[in-house]
């Protein structure tokens, strides 16, 4: 099995299992709660991954990327709390926020030169409407 | 953008110094959470380990779409690992015993076609 296939099985199993954890976490405790336990776990296994990355020595404009990345994701998220603390529907937000992989897509052909057979490229746009399509619910479980 | 900007660093570093500098970046925006959550804090302990292990579960998993990244097309694996929601649904039938609409067990099925399309 190629690496990439690995390691995406073994993302997507996790935040799969993710989805579920936090249901059944928002089930005994609240919201707010939750997201304190949650970053404490995170927060939990830092020290393991510090202890294996080497930073000195890296140009900052590197560092500057790689914080910008949970900068970006961790904002992300917070939009899509706001849309709905805004009044967003869930039914329209939610789907829209799984067609993310398509600004992925088109920046990485276009920016990054990768080349896609026609497989690929249904498997992807397929991949994109089955996310849509799974978070179309009345009482979704997602990531 | 996350996953394009995550494929242009991962050509200068590592999976394991991107977990650290992702958690730097993160962290910002995670004080002001813990700062709203002040006196709403519940009691249940087992609320709270569910909790944590989430955490430590969801920074694996990170740790691990940054592996899929450097070693793959960045186009193949956000669409790929995007498809979560799959395992989920299946766990949440399993353990919750929950029922999926009809829209949604259409996108399971377009799932489960969309992976060994992106696999093979």
């Amino acid at each position: 099995m190629a690496d990439w296939l690995l390691y995406s099985l073994a993302s997507l199993v996790g935040y799969g299992a993710v989805g579920l954890l936090q249901k059944l976490t928002t089930n005994r405790i609240s919201g707010e709660s939750s997201l304190v336990f949650y970053s404490l776990g995170y927060l939990v296994l830092f020290p393991l991954f510090w202890s294996r990355a080497e930073l000195n020595g890296l140009a900052p404009g590197i560092l500057a990327m790689g914080v910008m990345l949970g900068l970006l994701a961790r904002s992300g998220e917070w939009f899509l709390f706001k849309s709905f603390e805004g009044g967003g529907k869930v039914s329209i937000v939610v789907p829209l926020t799984y067609t993310y992989p398509l600004i992925t897509l088109l920046l990485a052909v276009a920016l990054l030169g990768e080349r896609l057979s026609p497989m690929k490229w249904a498997g992807i746009l397929l991949a994109i409407v089955a996310a849509v399509l799974m978070s179309r619910g009345d009482d979704p479980v997602r990531q | 953008m996350f996953g394009f900007l995550s494929k242009l660093v991962s050509r200068d570093i590592g999976p394991w110094q991107m977990q650290v500098l992702f958690t730097f970046g993160a962290l910002p925006l995670i004080v002001p959470a813990w700062l709203r959550a002040r006196g709403k804090m519940d009691h249940d302990r087992v609320g709270w380990a569910l909790g944590a292990l989430t955490g430590a579960l969801a920074a694996l998993a990170n740790l691990a779409l940054f592996y899929a990244i450097r070693s793959g097309d960045v186009s193949i694996v956000t669409p790929f690992t995007a498809l979560s929601p799959l395992v989920t649904f299946l766990l949440g039938r399993l353990i919750l015993k929950e029922t999926m609409n009809r829209t949604q067990n259409l996108g399971v099925a377009c799932a489960v076609v969309a992976i060994v399309l992106l696999a093979v």
